[in-house]
């Protein structure tokens, strides 16, 4: 099977184990035959308990990681060809968990900048997209200020823009927004549904939130180092009782629908959305109504 | 430039060249955009130590006394006029660097060594990788800090002790703050360059800088202009005698 264009990542049968005396269970697989396929455009939510491969699986695709057996395609190269791999990490951008240990500039702007520069581009070209991606994330205003004084919402927004401003074809969340508050997670992920959808970025999301989870087109669930479920997130969140059993959350709303389906109640399953929800809720409200003056 | 700055205010010993050097502080202040005041401001924690300085080199140094009574015999005319002049060097010399440091970003002040050590390359001495080392260094400098802040806190709120017992004991209690400080930089440290890796940094080779040095008017006149004080300076210090 040959990878091709359309696929932003492509991944074929990937193994990896850490060696005997790296990652948290030395010599266990960390994945065990990962094949998945992401196109261009989409935005995808990676979500599995502590320890099923999640960040071993992006830095995979930042080739941060080699496979141990099996092949990476980003954007149809192969992560293993060394001659591009800056090329990989160009296309495959990558926010971690931590502002504060990727943020390498003394002020916002620099930081933004030493993606550019590392790239080589010209410094004329390097200052248009600086200024591009600090106006994309709406942090202009503090283009000189010191990283660590802003908050860390503010400071992850930098760690975007810095990602943004290569140009990057796909953009990696490792966890990016777990050491945030509720208002700061709100503000990444509505950044990040804009780029996805005015930019064209693809977007995966990898998180333990599952309400943000069920904001993606698709939501992949890894389980021990496999690919558990993966589909819409109507259709991940409506097996209630597998991801309970993988020790993972259901989104409040798509909690109380299967519940009250459960008791019995005439609800449409998949339900994520609160105003669908409240939607269907009076609708069936409605409808006995209807059936108690009938009788 | 600094480094040449505080050479001379080292060098100047009467108030005369004080005097000039002040009026040069207070211009080059103003042309930074950095008003002599604001500078000032930032002396307050050492006025302390120039306080200290004065009382001290009253007393210590030999000459003349002031008065043959008293605790005024201790004191000496010569003694208070090193110590003014010492003072009025210390103030001098934070202005400066005050100055430096408020307009210039570390980076771009690295950038400067970096370019100033260019020579060594052909040494193989790496020399842009030991300006991104110091730059980053001082990146960190107030994230250390908070963490260590934080660990401290959290050491004292276990019941920790740092204010009690003799030297010693005290020492050996900041020993649960320090080791949890370097295992923290260390990972920071670890996480830091898998991040750098992860947006393409590869070393000095292909790597351009948005924020070019360049030589520009304001620098030669600024070459001059202390060239000029220089000049003046050793005029008035050495011909004089």
């Amino acid at each position: 099977m040959v990878a091709t264009k359309k696929h932003i990542v492509e991944t074929q049968g990937v193994e990896f184990s850490y060696g005997a005396c790296g990652g948290p269970v030395p010599g266990a697989k960390a994945l065990d035959g990962i094949s998945l396929r992401i196109e261009k455009g989409e935005f995808v939510a990676l979500v599995g308990g502590n320890g099923s491969g999640k960040t071993t699986f992006a830095r995979l695709l930042n080739a941060l990681l080699l496979p141990t057996s099996g092949t990476v395609y980003i954007d149809g190269i192969d992560t293993k060809d060394k001659e591009r791999l800056w090329e990989v990490r160009r296309v495959a951008g990558m926010v971690f968990q931590n502002p504060d240990s990727q943020i390498i500039g003394t002020t916002v702007e620099e930081d933004v900048a030493f993606g550019p520069e590392n790239l080589g581009l010209e410094p004329e070209e390097t200052r248009r997209r600086v200024r591009e991606a600090l106006r994309r994330v709406g942090m202009e205003r503090h283009a000189d200020s010191p990283p660590h004084l802003l908050s860390g919402g503010r400071k992850q927004l930098v760690s975007i823009a810095g990602i943004i401003a290569m140009e990057p074809g796909c953009l990696i969340l490792d966890e990016a927004t777990a050491l945030l508050d509720p208002t700061a997670r709100e503000e990444i992920m509505e950044l990040l549904r804009r780029l996805n959808r005015e930019e064209g970025i693809t977007v995966l999301h990898i998180t333990h939130d599952m309400e943000e989870a069920a904001l993606a087109d698709r939501v992949i669930v890894m389980h021990a180092g496999r690919v558990a479920l993966d589909g819409k997130p109507s259709e991940v969140f409506s097996r209630a009782s597998l991801l309970r059993e993988m020790g993972l959350d259901i989104p409040q709303v798509a909690e109380l629908s299967e519940r009250l389906r459960g008791e019995g109640f005439d609800l449409p399953s998949g339900l994520l959305d609160t105003d669908a929800a409240v939607a269907a809720l009076e609708r069936m409200l409605a409808g006995s109504r209807h059936a108690v003056h009938t009788t | 430039m600094a480094t040449v700055f505080m050479t001379l205010v080292f060098l100047a010993d009467s108030y005369l060249s004080f005097l000039l050097l002040l009026f040069f502080t207070f211009v080059v202040a103003g042309r930074a955009g950095r008003p002599f005041g604001h500078s000032l401001r930032g002396i307050r924690p050492i006025l302390f130590i120039a306080l200290f300085t004065l009382a001290v080199n009253s007393f210590a140094v030999k000459g003349t006394p002031l008065s043959e009574y008293g605790i005024l015999c201790h004191i000496t005319r010569e003694g208070i006029e090193q110590s003014v002049r010492m003072v009025i060097r210390l103030l001098l010399l934070l202005t400066g660097a005050s100055i430096l440091t408020s307009t210039t970003t570390p980076l771009a002040l690295m950038d400067g060594l970096a370019a100033l050590m260019r020579p060594l390359r052909r040494l193989r001495v790496p020399v842009h990788e030991l300006a991104m080392m110091m730059a980053i260094g001082l990146r960190f400098i107030p994230v250390l800090l908070e963490e260590g802040g934080r660990i401290f806190k959290a050491q004292v709120s276990r019941g920790a002790g740092f204010t009690s017992g003799n030297p010693l004991q005290r020492a050996r209690s900041c020993i649960p703050v320090l080791v949890p400080l370097f295992a923290g930089a260390f990972r920071r440290a670890d996480d830091l360059s898998t991040a750098m890796e992860a947006r393409c940094f590869r070393g000095s080779a292909g790597r351009t800088r948005m924020k070019t040095l360049e030589f520009s008017r304001a620098d030669v006149i600024c070459v001059t202009a202390m060239l000029a004080l220089s000049a003046v300076l050793f005029c008035m210090e050495f011909v004089k005698m």
